[in-house]
């Protein structure tokens, strides 16, 4: 088991490396950090130009350059931005935070739900139950993510305005904006509501999304298990339904633990369409601005970023993979 | 009937009324679209605001550089916020005129014109927010900065600070100004525009290095909170630059007094969810880029929260030649090409969408806004669509195969070679003009590739083969008061910029720019430039385009928010609720 681990490693940091040398490099090849700085009107002199080059290093082979760069975030600096006096590894990090704020809940509520979707709808299979599931996820599935955001937004808008003016108050129901109402403070009793008024909307998007994959992948591995000899067995040694779907369930998961921990992945590298409709300042929103702007550095820091987040993931799936089943990293 | 068979279905019933409702609320947004620039400060005018509340505004792009007049700090969205905490000597209305701020200054003279002296008088009640007089020692902080002696300290332009010679107080009162040239700078009054404190945590904090270090790195990267000379001064920001909270200067010694209490700058990156945030009550302020599609979202809005304007800005669009190009090099075809684009056919299908009022720019220098600056240099000469003329100039220049797909062929035999034109990717208006020159130039029988990009600066300054261009369509920010200054590198030939990016050479060009820029005379210096802009429009190199506008929406219990200036947040301390 030991080796098992170690090798995983290993393999885990020798494709992050490879991961790095690609990012750096396409990054570099397809922009130029100061390209707005040479639109700007007026233009600004060839020594501004070439003081800004020597700043960003552009004097310098591209070899040297990822040498630095690494050597830099080896010790905790991402890099300089295209803007000058721009932090990247601060802002990167509270982006982050953002994007992990506007994640959690939506992803535990999305693995409940989906088990139990999944559950039920294998349990129930053929009855009204499972169509109801089945229909559900494949319309929800079929909806771009961008037009279903933008649908519950506007939606959410309506109800806010009726209710406005059904009261005569300017109280929100629902947030369609950021994170939080610009200068809340207080106890929690005042930031609560304001949070959830904020995070519902983007939360039920984000676990729709995931729910209608995450809960056919359950269904599939559930019924896959409830058609195997060794439940048959269990449910002919007359045990009750709750403990046949126990054990059915156990190993249903290890399916639903593969894609939910890549889909995790995916998931903290962007939800850049629900922070982008809802207007989060996250990991989404700090790749689309380091985008505007050619920043090499910036780009390259989050992609690294989220390369290493997923290789982690992959890590962590292969461990859990091999606890759920003991055959796996054995020898 | 089979209930369950229903329940199946709920799913589609329930995304269909979801759909239905969120289609449901619309409604016709009120409007003022104001065709001529001195209705702008007029507009939304109310003498006596109420006093108190939060005002909410939206920005485009977060602030990553807090230092606005360093090289990358020169963004519109930065300066929107940051702008009125370090007000200057001279700033623009609402109409586009350069007047002196009567709060900071008693007055600001040119006493003698050779050498040219400038003498600027501060009023004496004028100081800091940290209680600090504003003086001869911040006049001489920003020359330090911006004459451009110290390369390393990063500036967004040392034009004209690189002419003083020495500032010094008059009869030793700081409050009186003498500033000397060495040599003359006729837009003088674009100088000290902003000014910043020659004292405090900001620009002075404790341990720094030294002034130019703390200039290009610490002012960049912190914010300048509780730094102002404006009526707000910033108290809060966040690290990111997405959430800035100002509030009334307690030092603030303007005539006019603030009547929020508060205003907050958000930033939502994209511009369709800034229009929801409008309409859902969490903004109250929206600038605004001019497209077809925002009007229309507008137009959706219900009348009864929501009022916008659109006016005229001081930027303009325009078609751009590199004479690099062998056969650009040759002044009929130029003349022909601009002579069949049609500047009306593209206003009524972009910019003249978005506003009826939309003029087209006949002048690289001034603009319609200009008064009797402005000279009409173009509209005789091109950009009327007319073919047979465009055809008779090729045929006077000894080309044939006019007209011939692909074929037009030069007085020396050989064919036109297909010409790249370039636009910004995503620019919707853009590529509506792309694909009416195209048209247009394939009557002429030249082949016409029309090509993205994501790097303007690249393309323009011809840095990359691959982002090379023949033609270019993009825009140019006019600079009212500072017009000699802002043409002069994009046509002036040898040069320390890289702005001239079509390789333009003209020598008589070159010396009514040259002399432009030390003109003391109002009248001579715009005379120069009319000359310089009939010289250029007589060799065809650029097709000033039209005028392009701005848009405003606002929340209707919003008084004296408008467009016009430098930035639409120069008369903050104006506004208020009704």
């Amino acid at each position: 088991m030991l080796v098992y681990v170690l090798m995983r490693l290993l393999f885990s940091v020798i494709v992050l490396i490879v991961a790095s040398i690609f990012i750096f490099w396409l990054s570099n090849l397809a922009l130029d950090p100061l390209s707005n700085l040479r639109a700007k009107h007026p233009a600004p002199t060839h020594a501004m130009i070439a003081q800004q080059e020597h700043r960003l290093y552009l004097d310098r082979p591209i070899i040297e350059r990822y040498f630095l760069w690494i050597r830099g975030i080896l010790h905790g600096d991402f890099g300089p931005s295209a803007q000058s006096g721009y932090d990247i590894g601060q802002h990167l990090g509270s982006a982050f935070k953002v994007t992990i704020n506007l994640l959690w809940v939506s992803i535990l509520l999305s693995i409940l739900l989906s088990i139990i979707i999944g559950v039920m709808g294998a349990v129930k299979h053929g009855t009204w139950i499972d169509k109801f599931f089945n229909n559900s996820n494949f319309i929800l599935y079929a909806v771009p993510v961008f037009y279903l955001a933008l649908l519950i937004k506007i939606f959410a808008i309506n109800i806010n305005v009726f209710f406005q003016n059904v009261t005569g108050s300017d109280i929100t129901l629902f947030a369609v904006t950021g994170d939080s109402t610009p200068g809340i403070t207080g106890n929690i009793f005042t930031t609560l509501p304001d949070t959830i008024s904020h995070m519902i909307l983007p939360t039920i998007v984000l676990t729709i999304v995931n729910v209608t994959v995450w809960s056919r992948y359950e269904r599939a591995s559930m019924l896959d298990i409830l058609g195997s000899d060794f439940i048959r067995c269990v449910r002919s040694r007359g045990l009750s339904k709750f403990t046949i779907i126990r054990h059915a369930l156990r190993s249903s998961l290890i399916t639903f633990i593969t894609v939910v921990t890549l889909e995790l992945a995916s998931l903290l590298s962007g939800a850049i369409i629900t922070e982008t409709v809802f207007s989060w300042n996250g990991m989404g929103s700090f790749f689309v601005n380091s985008l505007h702007n050619s920043d090499i550095y910036a780009i390259s820091s989050w992609l690294l970023l989220t390369s290493a987040i997923i290789i982690l993931f992959n890590f962590i799936a292969d461990l859990m993979y091999s606890k759920i089943d003991p055959r796996i990293g054995r020898g | 009937m089979n209930i369950k068979k229903i329940f199946g279905n709920v799913a589609l019933y329930i995304t269909a009324l979801v759909t239905l409702v969120a289609c449901g609320t619309s409604g016709s947004g009120g409007s003022h679209i104001v065709g001529d620039y001195k209705d702008l400060p007029n507009f939304n005018k109310v003498a006596k605001p109420k006093n108190g509340g939060t005002l909410t505004l939206a920005t485009e792009k977060p602030i990553a550089v807090w230092n606005i007049l360093s090289s990358a700090g020169t963004i519109n969205d930065y300066v929107d916020v940051l702008n009125n905490s370090f007000r200057g000597v001279y700033y623009q209305t609402a109409d586009n005129k350069m007047v002196l701020n009567q709060d900071l200054m008693e007055s600001a003279t040119r006493i003698n014109t050779d050498p040219q002296t400038i003498e600027y008088k501060i009023k004496q009640n004028a100081v800091w927010s940290d209680g600090n007089p504003i003086n001869i020692d911040d006049f001489k902080y920003m020359w330090n900065m911006m004459n451009g002696r110290d390369e390393s300290i990063d500036v967004a332009t040392t034009v004209g600070y690189n002419n003083i010679k020495s500032i010094e107080a008059k009869d030793g009162d700081s409050k009186d100004v003498i500033v000397t040239f060495d040599k003359p700078y006729s837009e003088w009054q674009g100088l000290f525009g902003n000014l910043y404190p020659s004292k405090g945590d900001w620009t002075h904090p404790a341990g720094a290095k030294s002034e130019g270090d703390t200039w290009s790195n610490l002012m960049t990267k912190n914010p300048p909170l509780n730094t102002s000379n404006g009526p707000y001064m910033l108290k809060e920001a966040k690290s990111d630059g997405t959430l800035m909270t100002f509030e009334k200067n307690p030092k603030w010694y303007g005539k006019e007094k603030p009547h929020f209490n508060k205003l907050v700058f958000r930033t939502i990156t994209e511009a369709q969810q800034a229009f929801l945030a409008l309409q859902n009550k969490e903004l109250d302020v929206l600038p605004s880029q001019s497209e077809v599609d925002t009007v229309k979202q507008l137009e959706g809005m219900p009348q009864s929260r929501i009022n916008y304007q659109i006016a005229p800005s001081t930027a303009f669009e325009l078609v751009q030649l590199n004479l690099k190009n062998n056969n650009l090099s040759d002044i009929a075809l130029r003349k022909a090409i601009f002579t069949i684009i049609n500047r009306d056919e593209i206003i009524a299908r972009t910019e003249g969408q978005v506003s009826k009022e939309t003029k087209k720019a006949n002048s690289l220098v001034y603009m319609p806004y200009s008064g009797t600056n402005y000279q009409d240099h173009y509209s005789s000469l091109y950009g009327n669509g007319n073919i047979e003329q465009a055809k008779k100039i090729l045929q006077d220049a000894g080309y044939t195969h006019i007209g011939e797909a692909g074929n037009l062929t030069n007085k020396d035999n050989k064919k036109v070679d297909t010409m790249r034109l370039r636009y910004t990717v995503g620019n919707a208006t853009r590529a509506t003009s792309t694909g009416l020159i195209k048209d247009a130039l394939s009557k002429l029988g030249i082949n016409v590739d029309i090509i993205t990009t994501d790097q303007l600066g690249k393309t323009l300054s011809g840095k990359d083969p691959q982002h090379g261009f023949d033609m270019i369509i993009y825009g140019i920010q006019g600079i009212p008061g500072l017009e000699a200054s802002g043409i002069h590198d994009a046509l002036h030939t040898a040069d320390n910029t890289s702005a001239n990016y079509g390789s333009y050479s003209n020598p008589d060009v070159d010396k009514l720019l040259d002399d432009a820029l030390v003109q003391t005379d109002k009248a001579k210096l715009a005379s120069d430039l009319n000359q310089a802009d009939q010289l250029v429009a007589n060799d065809a190199y650029m097709l000033p385009l039209y005028v392009k506008n701005s848009i405003l929406a606002f929340d209707k219990s919003v008084a004296n928010v408008r467009l016009g200036g430098w930035t639409y947040t120069a008369n903050q301390e104006f506004w208020g609720k009704r």
